[in-house]
């Protein structure tokens, strides 16, 4: 039976026991914090002490042999680990064979391998790799009966830290390795390994990670397809015709997903038309721009655009007048390059689409694609009457800069200081004058400043009777540098309407 | 008399009693999940899976949205580190929110600001800004400012300008770490499920020196009360949220840095002004609107992700600050009473709405009387000896336990702070702090409490002082 009185003596215990355990802590933490200096000084030791040996042997300037007794020495958890980041850190895509076989030789791609998979199967791939066998997935034994424990993550984690070491080696050692650790019931060991395949950039991994992306479009996997694309898009162009059996799938989202992960690779690399094999090329420009998906057909606009030749024009033109309005935006955003600067006419068509998305991008294209670009935007702007069109340009003149270029015409003999002038009337006729009244409080040049004086006076003395729609609220921060003009604006049209 | 006022004293002393044996038996639950995610976060986190981000096309584009009301100390600060932050594809939306300070002049004058008039489309109801600044040279910068409206129409006009598919809230008054952007993104990434939130934590930058938007030194604050809320600020984001995350039912994310799922906000209705804690509110309403249309989905809490700020340096602000989040914790609960104890909502309808219901909202006014009541009725002979020592064991010898243990749990993972003096003064005040300092917090909160039901419906205003510029201004 407790009564009340002993509890005194258990809350006394129970305090003592707090107390021991907050000074267990603190006693933690100093040990800790001792351990942990001392193991990076003599990681920093380490450091100094082989970078010489990993430099000269990265350069190809010591043999293997020799390499190999003198990084030996490195024992200590400290050393070994300054030896790992030294070898992966000097990995060049010409020496990284070479790494690789000494990083195998010091036994350290054997380590990882047992951390990740077990000391008899780590040691079975080892042999497969030495005596170069094809890889082959584990035989069926009793271990498999856990793998649902060995999803959980806190026996993941520790297989997952090595397989991310496996796409730093060369093809020949990691395509076995991470083969096998995609076999790994846990995702927190497959997505690293859909990374390190990514990292290895050899084509052998490249239907491999097309397949896992083939899984995750239909949610059969544990992997995203973020990660699936991450990983491909790391590849070259090289291995472009790996990717057309998945282009003629019968499944929308695996063909938008494949032709997705192909503009992403051609945007982030430069791309030599002749790696781009013959069937692919005829496949995004014959049966691409017919394809029943709108979002296979908007995302191959930017792929087309890539080819630059005659035939990526006329095919763009079609996804200029398709009826997706996405399509239609892919399209406008895929001429954004000055080898499409003949397709200025068909841009300056766009900005009167019925979608601002469109219309914003039709602005910007034209900005992009040079002189010829921006010329054809002015044209328009001073000729149309369409307001929502006139908001867009005025939005990207002021986005982009070119409002700065062209303010700095006014009243010069430049030949088109004219026209520099027509577009700051206009602009000012819409309301938009914050950043010329803000100019104006500035240091300009005189004829700059008289141009754009008699351009505010002139558009404050046409519309009258929109005095006080643009003046700012009392605690507007501009209220003073804009005083001058504000009182006389018409209403902005910045607000633009549309859809 | 004096018997009927013991017999009251029993009867109260026993509800606290249960209360406090509840609560620490919760706390200690979520602690052991709590280390064991955090544990397999800093394992899993060492091969930095987010660097892959840095360098992928695939790492989808975040708008920053800054929200600022007379933040004039702290504005230019944080926007150096938004553009110093290691990120693909970043746009940087400052929104001031009617500030009679020089907020938008110090902006205008640091990036040579120029007002221009740009298009501006309302996806959520707010009304166009009075002005819209922005530098061709900063292409990624821009500054609206809109008239005062408070935090939530701020966000709100940030989203509508922002052009990204996520954007990420972040208060004036912080800096970010370089790299937590993409520490931010990385579980978007690497989950099969919609991850419409993920959430960093914050710590407190009281004492550090910063430069060009990166905090250059590294130190502890001086005075009592901010070291007191440097362990607070460890203890909650370490020893907490991470267990809730678990379990996916993260109630509370904070604000202060959080990168949300544009789409998904916009069709949750954007952020209420209906609570003071829009951060909270936004949580509730994206789950109501997943539950709705049966979307699966992730609401996601990462540890390492930091962002430093500034905490109160006063107990007047430090009381206006926890009054304003009680309040704001209590009206987004009564807001999202549905939720309560609801399958539909999944574990956050069964666990974590009665938790933050019952042991964060109400529980601090209990709490709060316990703090008054058991003493007096020590004093007034209503209580042994006996019970009072295993009332204050349970106040405060098992809270020095769960401070100390997060901090040594920062030691072993995050390990922001460079000196061992560093990690032994914030020992020391992880036991020095669970005596006078939580029991006062717990009364300020209380007061939030009380201030609901009063019927207050804004919140006070905290001033900060801005934080320590090395060099000259630093703006």
């Amino acid at each position: 039976m407790l009564y009340i009185e002993d509890l005194i003596v258990i809350v006394r215990w129970l305090a003592l026991i707090v107390a021991i355990i907050d000074l267990v802590l603190v006693a933690y933490i100093l040990l800790r914090r001792i351990a942990r200096d001392r193991y990076y000084a003599r990681k920093d030791a380490a450091h100094e002490r082989f970078s010489v040996v990993v430099r000269q042997f990265g350069s190809g300037v010591s043999e293997m042999s020799h390499t190999v007794i003198a990084l030996s020495k490195a024992c200590t958890p400290a050393e070994t680990a300054a030896v790992q980041e030294l070898l992966i850190g000097s990995m060049t895509v010409e020496n990284r064979e070479r790494i690789s076989d000494l990083l195998f030789q010091l036994g350290y791609v054997q380590t990882w391998a047992i951390q990740a998979f077990g000391r008899s199967r780590g040691k079975e791939l080892m042999a497969l790799i030495t005596s170069g066998q094809p890889y082959a997935p584990a035989p069926k034994s009793w271990k498999q009966n856990f793998r649902k424990i060995s999803r959980l993550r806190a026996f993941a984690v520790k297989r997952a830290l090595p397989v991310a070491y496996f796409g730093h080696l060369a093809p020949r050692f990691a395509e076995r390795l991470l083969a096998e650790a995609l076999q790994d019931p846990s995702p927190y060991v497959t997505r690293p390994a859909v990374a390190a395949l990514g990292k290895t950039l050899s084509p052998v991994a490249v239907p491999i990670l097309l397949e896992q992306l083939r899984r995750a479009s239909k949610g059969q996997s544990d992997i995203p397809v973020r990660a699936a694309k991450a990983a491909l898009v790391r590849h070259s162009s090289g291995n472009l015709s790996e990717f057309l059996p998945f282009l003629e799938s019968r499944e929308e989202r695996l063909r938008l997903l494949v032709v997705d992960t192909i503009r992403e690779m051609l945007t982030s690399k430069p791309l030599l038309v002749a790696d781009v094999p013959v069937e692919l090329y005829d496949w995004f420009i014959n049966h691409a721009v017919h394809d029943t998906s709108a979002d296979v057909r908007a995302r191959s606009a930017a792929v087309i655009s890539r080819f630059h030749d005659r035939k990526s024009i006329d095919t763009l033109r079609a996804l200029l007048c398709d009826e997706d309005e996405y399509v239609r935006l892919h399209s406008v955003r895929a001429c954004a390059d000055p080898f499409y600067s003949v397709m200025v006419e068909d841009l300056v068509g766009c900005m009167i689409d019925r979608r601002w998305r469109v219309r914003e991008a039709a602005a910007k294209s034209l900005a992009a694609v040079g002189s010829a670009g921006a010329r054809s935007l002015a044209d328009f702007f001073l000729t149309t009457n369409d307001r929502y069109a006139s908001e867009q340009i005025a939005d990207e003149l002021q986005r982009s800069g070119l409002i700065f270029q062209l303010v700095s015409m006014l009243g010069t003999s430049d030949l088109e200081a004219d026209q520099a002038a027509a577009v700051c009337r206009k602009m000012a006729g819409m309301g938009m004058i914050s950043l010329f009244s803000y100019l104006l409080q500035r240091d300009m040049p005189t004829p700059a400043r008289n141009e754009l004086t008699k351009i505010l006076e002139a558009c404050s003395a046409a519309q009258p009777e929109s005095a006080g729609q643009q003046a700012p609220p009392p605690d507007d921060p501009t209220k003073n540098r804009t005083a001058p003009f504000l009182g006389t604006a018409v209403a902005p049209a910045t607000t633009a309407a549309g859809d | 008399m004096h018997d009927i006022l013991l017999r009251v004293l029993d009867y109260t002393n026993t509800v606290f009693l249960f209360y406090f044996v509840a609560a620490n038996i919760v706390y200690t639950i979520l602690m052991i999940l709590s280390l064991y995610t955090v544990s397999l976060h800093a394992i899993w986190a060492r091969h930095k899976p987010y660097k892959d981000l840095a360098d992928s096309p695939v790492t989808p584009p975040v708008a920053l949205i800054v929200p600022a009301h007379n933040e004039e100390n702290a504005i230019v600060q944080t926007v150096l580190s938004l553009l110093d932050l290691n990120y693909p594809e970043k746009e940087i939306l400052v929104v001031d929110d009617g500030s009679t300070d020089s907020t938008v002049e110090r902006l205008i004058e640091k990036f040579q600001l120029r007002p221009l008039d740009l298009i501006y489309r309302e996806s959520l109801k707010t009304g166009r800004p009075k002005a819209i600044y922005h530098n061709p040279e900063w292409p990624q910068l821009f500054v609206l400012s809109v008239k005062h409206g408070g935090k939530p129409h701020a966000l709100n006009s940030g989203i509508n300008m922002a052009r990204s598919p996520y954007f990420c809230t972040v208060d004036a008054d912080c800096i970010i770490e370089s790299d937590a952007l993409l520490r931010l993104m990385a579980p978007v990434t690497q989950s099969t499920e919609e991850t419409v939130v993920s959430g960093g934590i914050v710590r407190i930058a009281n004492g550090c020196t910063i430069k060009e938007g990166r905090i250059t030194k590294l130190d502890l604050p001086k005075t009592w009360i901010e070291l007191c809320q440097t362990v607070e600020y460890i203890r909650t984001f370490l020893f907490g949220r991470p267990g809730w995350s678990a379990l996916n039912a993260t109630f509370i994310t904070s604000g202060a840095f959080c990168l949300l799922h544009k789409e998904s906000v916009i069709k949750a209705g954007g952020f209420s002004r209906d609570t003071v804690t829009e951060d909270i509110d936004m949580i509730a309403s994206l789950r109501h609107y997943m539950a709705a249309h049966k979307r699966k989905y992730r609401i996601q809490f990462t540890t390492d992700p930091i962002c430093w700020t500034e905490a109160p340096r006063t107990v007047k602000m430090l009381a206006r600050q926890r009054r304003r989040w009680q309040l704001g914790l209590t009206q987004t609960i009564l807001k999202n009473q549905n939720m309560m104890f609801n399958p539909k909502y999944g574990l956050t309808g069964l666990l974590s709405m009665p938790f933050h219901a019952y042991l964060e909202a109400l529980g601090c006014v209990v709490e709060a009387l316990g703090t008054v009541l058991i003493p007096v009725s020590y004093v007034v002979g209503g209580m042994p000896l006996s019970m009072f020592l295993v009332f204050m064991f349970l106040a405060i010898g098992y809270g020095t336990l769960l401070s100390m243990g997060s901090v040594v749990l920062e030691e072993i993972t995050l390990r922001r702070y460079p000196k061992l003096k560093h990690v032994m003064i914030l020992m020391a005040y992880a036991v020095l702090e669970n005596i006078g300092y939580r029991q006062m917090v717990t009364i300020f909160r209380a007061q939030g409490v009380l201030q609901y039901f009063a019927g207050r419906k804004h919140w006070e205003t905290v001033h900060h002082k801005g934080l320590e510029v090395a060099g000259a201004h630093g703006n």
